[in-house]
């Protein structure tokens, strides 16, 4: 069996990589100290800085297998993430689009999310996500890309803007703009997970236009306020696990998942038996009818703030 | 495979002494019949190999040497090959060596060690300078060579994409980039 010199474990039954990070069991966990303020009072961001890079202090690779970073999405420690102003997550998708290019000439794929709630497990308050430059592929990207690769070569195009094209307009639409389009497709795992596709084809951040990302950034924001306006704000704040799936490979479609956690008010949806052990998830709604509560809260959460 | 408008930005560099060799060795697949290979190399599986990568892109390759260093006691490790190779539509477009990178603010060749720090700039400089870069390939001279020189039908490995994944997991060398993903097992 290989010996772990490196944090990336191969499993020859799955055929697939896990990392190892033994370090990480005592990270920092419920201080009240914010590392990412002090970044801020310790003079290592400049006064103008209004997002930033935090190196992860418990990286769980370092290179050349990988690296790890904090993002930070605003000074104010207090803020959530719906709290801030399509300007504001604007600035956020940008620091995103720079990481991709860095990161992206390093290593194979580029890892960007967000862990939101202490439900699944966010241990820091101040408004951040995270980024992983991973020189491999992880499994569901790697089957994403299989996808893609197999329509290609039978001149199918994309399956992205093919399963976009069959949500625009439908009982799955969830929102949209100029650029973006969120929908709940009916093979979700989780009952308000939402993916938002770009409308045109790219395959990574740094092919989009600063138009686009302030599109993806209004979109964002409106669909997780909407998470936290479902039931009359009794699911608020949605516990969420968001990330963007991109490759630096043409024919792939970026895209965002964003798997909300939550089932009903004070109900969580938990990757039980048959979904870790056999990865055969159940769905105990229907998407169709997810997909018009979501729908309706946003432009409840719309009206309400117009 | 290469451009008809082939680059070489910095042919007066040191570095360039040992890249030549290189150039002369793709001149002969681009320019002899397809049935012709040197050491493995084959022009179509380069030519596919190009044509999968990024439209705009850049391959890295450092190679460093164990040698004597300036007392007789100690020994130091020397910088031998550093080229990059800047890719657009599949073709082969420019070359250049590391010390091509200096003028950007790449310490002084010499200076040059083979450790993540100085890997990770020139990937940085290589990026902001040239292209994205798809494949780096960092490594010493001893594998470097067994991998250059490797004949298609030795041992188990059919080709050299195979023969590299098997040395990245002995951690012979470091693969880095966009397109490089790590070698399955």
């Amino acid at each position: 069996m290989q010996q772990s010199t490196t944090p990336l474990i191969w499993n020859p039954i799955l055929r697939q990589y896990l990392v190892n990070a033994p370090h990480r069991m005592n990270r920092r966990e419920g201080t009240t100290r914010c590392p990412f303020c002090a970044d801020i009072t310790e003079g290592r961001v400049s006064p103008e800085s209004r997002v930033w890079l935090h190196p992860n202090d418990f990286p769980p690779l370092q290179p050349p297998v990988g690296e790890a970073y904090v993002v930070i999405y605003n000074r104010d420690h207090n803020r959530t993430f719906t709290e801030l102003t399509v300007d504001e997550v604007t600035e956020v998708t940008h620091l995103w689009r720079d990481l991709y290019c860095d990161l992206a000439s390093r290593y194979a794929t580029v890892m960007i999310f967000e862990n939101s709630g202490e439900a699944i497990g966010q241990t820091q308050q101040h408004p951040h996500g995270q980024a992983f430059g991973v020189s491999v592929i992880p499994p569901i990207l790697e089957r994403e890309l299989e996808t893609v690769l197999q329509d290609d070569a039978a001149g199918r195009g994309c399956p992205f803007c093919r399963v976009r094209t069959e949500m625009e307009g439908g009982v799955y639409k969830v929102a949209a703009n100029d650029s973006w389009q969120a929908f709940l497709p009916p093979y979700v795992h989780y009952p308000y997970e939402t993916h938002l596709y770009p409308q045109r084809h790219v395959a990574n951040l740094a092919g989009m236009t600063d138009e686009e990302l302030r599109d993806f950034a209004d979109l964002l924001l409106r669909v997780i306020r909407g998470y936290n306006a479902l039931d009359n704000g009794e699911m608020a704040p949605m516990p969420y696990l968001l990330g963007i799936h991109q490759l630096a490979d043409e024919r792939f479609h970026l895209h965002v998942e964003i798997l909300a956690i939550g089932r009903a008010p004070g109900k969580l949806k938990y990757a039980a038996s048959s979904e870790s052990i056999w990865g055969m998830w159940t769905n105990d709604s229907l998407p169709a009818q997810k997909a018009q509560e979501l729908r309706e809260a946003i432009a409840k959460g719309e009206e309400n703030n117009a | 495979m290469l451009a008809e408008e082939l680059l070489v930005l910095d042919a007066d560099a040191t570095l360039w002494r040992a890249a030549r060799p290189l150039l002369d060795i793709a001149l002969q697949l681009e320019q002899r019949d397809e049935d012709y290979s040197w050491h493995g190399w084959h022009k179509q599986r380069v030519e596919a190999f190009l044509k999968k990568l990024p439209a705009q892109c850049s391959l890295v390759l450092g190679v460093w040497e164990t040698g004597p260093g300036p007392d007789p006691m100690t020994e130091q490790e020397e910088l031998v090959l550093g080229l990059v190779c800047e890719i657009a539509h599949g073709e082969i477009c420019s070359l250049r060596t590391f010390e091509a990178l200096t003028e950007a603010g790449l310490k002084p060749i010499k200076q040059i060690e083979p450790g993540i720090e100085d890997v990770m700039e020139i990937m940085r400089l290589v990026r902001i300078d040239v292209a994205p870069v798809a494949w780096a390939l960092f490594t010493d001279r001893a594998t470097w060579d067994e991998w250059l020189f490797a004949e298609a039908d030795e041992g188990k490995c059919s080709d050299k994409g195979e023969l590299l994944g098997r040395f990245a997991r002995q951690g012979r060398c470091v693969i880095l980039g966009s397109q490089a993903a790590h070698p399955h097992h």
